[in-house]
């Protein structure tokens, strides 16, 4: 196996941790793995951005504005390094599918152990990409990542196409209208899949409709926190 | 199937586990894991394939060891054709060599024993016998010994986990002839041309560390010193392995690119080409092999930059063995070189979380003492829990000064005159001698070793699982946890420990020493330990005991039992067939009393020797009761001062195991004759016939009296006296007395529970 980043041959190394209990295939190698960077120490117990207070003051805001915060709690993984930026780049923009999985065992064993509480009473949601864009890019890399995940994966939601997000100021994008449909209303948790957390309006504006219509508690579950 | 080949060397394990042991719970276990692994897709089709076709493989390949008699094949013809397959190992004692016969595709073992007179040379008298010649033997085969006690070390099984069935012993060298040779003689011979040039060269003290370290001959190492470094654990500084081999390397290599001799490129090759040469120079020891292949493999790895993990090339190498020496898996030094370097590979990611080197290196012992206990203790019986503190010491100085040291002064005796080959030579004498005097005396302040007596598999399985576990978490820091398993560990052993001191059963043993007496008394719940006589064998020369029985016998059957202290030891009298092991016991062991009767005459070495090791002697007087660890003995005779030693044996009566037993040392038919006048009632189940069934005693009118069931001969197979006599036996015979004699039957053991209890015959 090679690694999917940098192509060099993966051998594992055995030492007393994995001589038993061998470790599953790896797609990075050791360095390349090493540059992921994960959320590690306090962080905000709201949107799992890094800081020493409970909750960060950008949830704060979202807390002053409830009637449009509609998520309980956002947990993600990694930090938003300039290595995950390249990985994130050829992954998502130019079409490395089988990236993707690199992720896939940390996801997998980060969301058994967060949402473990829900007992398997939810529905996965991916945050879906407008249909000119999925043409353009082939997959919908949310949809890939909530695929990893071990519930129940639905695409209830459609989106109306517009402005690419990451050409937006912080301000504009909080602002937005909501570019979402529902195709279909839902009466369990739903935790929402998506590959970056940057300000919340995305997942807030799909979190309202969701509970708009009967949803009694919306999750979320990103990969990075940008 | 890079990063994956522990899994075929694992399977190739559990074959060898499965033949040794003749279970298939190793294999049960290893599929399981094997198939878990696989389901949970932490291990692909690949390996798995490779890992199940290596176990079968392996299972059709590693020989399995029986000792039972099937390969008693016949030789017919008294002259036998075929090839010597190893190197001639010639000392001024022994002349031995493998052979490998054309007919059965047998192998033997010649061995040739020099006049003790005139020492000479045995390659001198036949200079045809060379590695690989062609030969015709005149003689006769015959099966090698088999041990005749527990715990004794078992020759014939030794000789058949190298593949030999037979041993020829020749009268004289002229019934070898031989032509030819093999490519290999000649590496033999430079080999011992070198280990003689060392000899002469430099001071024996010198070249004895040198052939071992170097060239992998130890025979010049004093044996008190070999077995001090066993008794520790430093065994491993004497085999040469990768610490030595790397050393060579790393020498030869500097010296070559710093001459400019070579580039690196042609370096390599160099080396490619030598190690294969100097694991040969070196002895061909499993841990030599090993060392070289590995380093060998990383070399042509690099070379063609093929990458492979340091466990693939550990695994490889093993694999590689054994395919080309399928007998090697009984090697121990094959089993102790992979487990410790196994061990010390997976630490390495524990090893790297600490810089200070001191630090490393005491974790490289622990893991590396750690790794071997069970088998120190299989083999050895023996474990210092202190040797991980004297490797840590010991193992620097050798590893930073001896092995280099030598390596150079191996180079600087070949290159340069002696002159300068003795300037080195004084240097290092005197700092090795204060480091050797530095174990010796540790040895005598802090040897508190463990005697135990065996480790069966099954707690072998658990120490295992309990230590990789407590590294693993070690590994995590997860400190807290660790300990517990730590703890888990070391109880395991203390368990094993204690064994003899939770077990109902106690044992009498009639050791089978020659001819003489040695009887052991093992009471229930290890009460006690108590010795009836103690014989040894002894030159008719000098009539000095030799420490042959008591190494060989005495102390092997103790330490198999897990016992060092000796409560009591009864001597019936005087003769050296009934306490020449005696002294070495007394200095070796820990004995608290010796018990004698009145009329034994302690000799003033015998004073000297006992007063030095305190212990205690008590006279038995006739009619008295002695009692050891809650173990009546009653003292039948001698009830007055007779003429002879013999006379004056000791007779005791005891009950043990729901049966009476009357131990009556040598005495003749007066004694027994005033026995029966004196306790007309007297009845025994055991009886031990006196003087080793000599006629001068075992009246019939003594048996008949006495009605013994069972009656216990110590007598040497074919011995010189014709012990025990037609008469003796016909007298037992007659009176339906079962006998059980050493010479017979081997070691006899009674083994009891409360009042039950059966007699063993070692030799059925």
């Amino acid at each position: 196996m090679n690694c999917l980043w940098c192509d060099r041959q993966i051998i594992p190394e055995i030492n007393w941790e994995n001589i038993f209990m061998l470790a599953k295939p790896k797609s990075l190698c050791g360095e390349c793995e090493g540059k992921l960077e994960y959320l590690q120490g306090s962080r905000c117990k709201k949107c799992s951005r890094l800081s020493e207070e409970a909750v960060c003051l950008d949830c704060k805001w979202w807390n002053e504005h409830a009637e449009r915060d509609s998520i309980a709690f956002n947990y993600s993984i990694f930090n938003y390094n300039s290595f995950m930026q390249d990985m994130i780049a050829k992954w998502k923009y130019r079409g490395d599918y089988v990236l993707g999985t690199a992720f896939k065992l940390d996801l997998f064993q980060v969301f058994s152990k967060r949402f473990a509480f829900l007992k398997n009473e939810a529905l996965l949601v991916p945050i879906p990409l407008s249909e000119e864009r999925l043409r353009e890019r082939g997959f919908n890399q949310a949809k890939m990542l909530a695929e990893f995940l071990p519930l129940p994966c639905e695409e209830l939601l459609t989106r109306i196409h517009g402005e690419k997000q990451s050409k937006k100021t912080r301000t504009a994008r909080i602002s937005t209208n909501n570019p979402f449909k529902l195709t279909k209303t839902v009466n369990k948790s739903v935790i929402l899949v998506d590959d970056i957390y940057t300000t919340g309006t995305t997942l807030r504006h799909a979190g309202s409709l969701l509970k708009a219509h009967g949803c009694p508690e919306v999750y979320a579950f990103t990969l990075i926190r940008g | 199937m890079k990063g994956y080949w522990h899994f075929a060397a694992i399977a190739a394990t559990m074959s060898m586990l499965t033949i040794l042991f003749d279970s298939y719970w190793f294999v049960a276990g290893f599929f399981l894991w094997l198939f878990y692994l696989y389901y949970d897709d932490r291990l692909g089709k690949v390996p798995l394939f490779i890992s199940l076709t290596c176990f079968l493989l392996f299972s059709l390949h590693i020989p399995s060891i029986t000792a039972d008699d099937s390969h008693t094949q016949t030789f017919t013809s008294s002259q036998i054709a075929g090839e010597i397959v190893s190197p001639i190992d010639s000392t001024e004692q022994k002349l031995d060599f493998v052979f490998a016969d054309e007919q059965s595709k047998s192998k033997l073992l010649v061995v040739y024993f020099p006049d003790e007179e005139a020492p000479q040379n045995a390659l001198e008298i036949n200079p045809s016998l060379k590695y690989g010649a062609s030969c015709v033997i005149a003689g006769q085969p015959e099966l090698p010994e088999k041990h005749t006690n527990p715990g004794q070390f078992d020759y014939r099984h030794f000789l058949l986990t190298k593949g030999i069935t037979h041993q020829l012993i020749v009268d004289s060298l002229d019934d070898i002839t031989c032509t030819g040779s093999s490519f290999l003689h000649r590496i033999y011979k430079s080999r011992t041309a070198l280990i003689a040039r060392v000899e002469k060269s430099i001071s024996k003290e010198t070249a004895a560390w040198l052939n071992a370290l170097v060239l992998g001959d130890d025979s010049l190492i004093d044996d008190n010193t070999v077995e001090l470094f066993q008794k520790w654990s430093l065994s491993h500084i004497l085999a040469i392995s990768g610490l030595h081999v790397g050393l060579i390397v790393a020498l030869m290599y500097f010296i070559l690119i710093k001459l400019n001799l070579f580039t690196k490129e042609k370096a390599q090759w160099v080396m490619i080409f030598f190690l294969p040469f100097y694991a040969l120079i070196a002895g061909g020891e499993p841990s030599v092999w090993r060392a070289s292949t590995m380093v060998l493999m990383f070399i042509i790895l690099n070379k063609t930059r093929m990458n492979l993990s340091v466990t693939d090339t550990l695994s490889i190498v093993f694999l590689l063995l054994i395919l080309f020496d399928k007998y090697i898996v009984y090697h121990i030094g094959f089993q102790l070189s992979f487990i410790v370097t196994f061990g010390l590979i997976l630490s390495r990611k524990w090893f790297s979380t600490t810089k200070p080197p001191l630090i490393q290196v005491l974790k490289i012992s622990f893991v590396s003492q750690m790794m071997i206990v069970p088998l120190q203790i299989a083999y050895f019986s023996i474990f210092q829990p202190l040797s991980i503190l004297l490797n840590f010491i010991i193992v620097p100085y050798f590893s930073l000064f001896v092995i280099p040291f030598m390596f150079i002064l191996m180079l600087i005796t070949i290159v340069f005159p002696v002159m300068i080959t003795r300037l080195f030579d004084r240097l290092f004498v005197p700092i090795n001698d204060t480091v050797i005097s530095l174990i010796e005396s540790i040895d005598g302040v802090a040897d508190y070793p463990m005697i135990i007596g065996s480790f069966p598999i099954g707690a072998a399985i658990i120490y295992y699982v309990l230590f990789f576990v407590f590294m693993s978490l070690l590994q995590k820091e997860k400190l807290l946890h660790a300990f517990k398993y730590g703890c888990a560990f070391s109880i395991l052993i203390i368990c094993l420990a204690i064994r003899p001191y939770l077990s109902p059963t106690g044992t009498v043993t009639m050791l089978d020493m020659g001819q003489g007496d040695a009887f052991v008394i093992e009471l229930p719940y290890r009460k006690g330990v108590i010795f009836m006589d103690a014989g040894a064998r002894f030159s008719f020369q000098d009539m000095e005991p030799t420490d042959v029985v008591y190494k060989q016998v005495i102390k092997p059957y103790l330490y198999s039992r897990g016992i060092n202290k000796i409560d009591a030891i009864f001597l019936s009298h005087e003769d050296l067939d009934h306490i020449g092991s005696v002294p070495f016991m007394v200095n070796e062991l820990k004995v608290a009393q010796i018990i004698i009767s009145d009329y034994y005459e302690i000799s003033d070495q015998e004073a000297f020797d006992w007063q030095e090791n305190n212990v205690k002697v008590e006279r038995a007087a006739f009619g008295e009761q002695i009692e050891v660890g809650g173990q009546q003995f009653q003292v039948l005779s001698p009830m007055e001062k007779r003429a002879t030693e013999n006379e004056n044996s000791l007779i005791l009566y005891t009950a043990i195991g729901g049966k009476s037993w009357l131990f009556t040392g040598d005495v003749s038919l007066n004694e027994e004759k005033d026995l029966i006048e004196t306790f007309p009632h007297l009845s025994v189940d055991v009886l031990k016939v006196a003087h080793h069934g000599s006629n001068t005693s075992t009246d019939p009118s003594f048996v008949e009296h006495i009605k013994p069931a069972f009656a216990l001969i110590s007598a040497g197979e074919n011995n010189m006296y014709g012990h025990p006599t037609p008469e003796v036996i016909g007298t037992l015979d007659t009176a339906a007395v079962t006998i059980l004699r050493t010479d017979e039957d081997g070691a006899v053991q009674y083994r009891f529970n409360h009042d039950e209890g059966t007699f063993y015959k070692f030799v059925p």
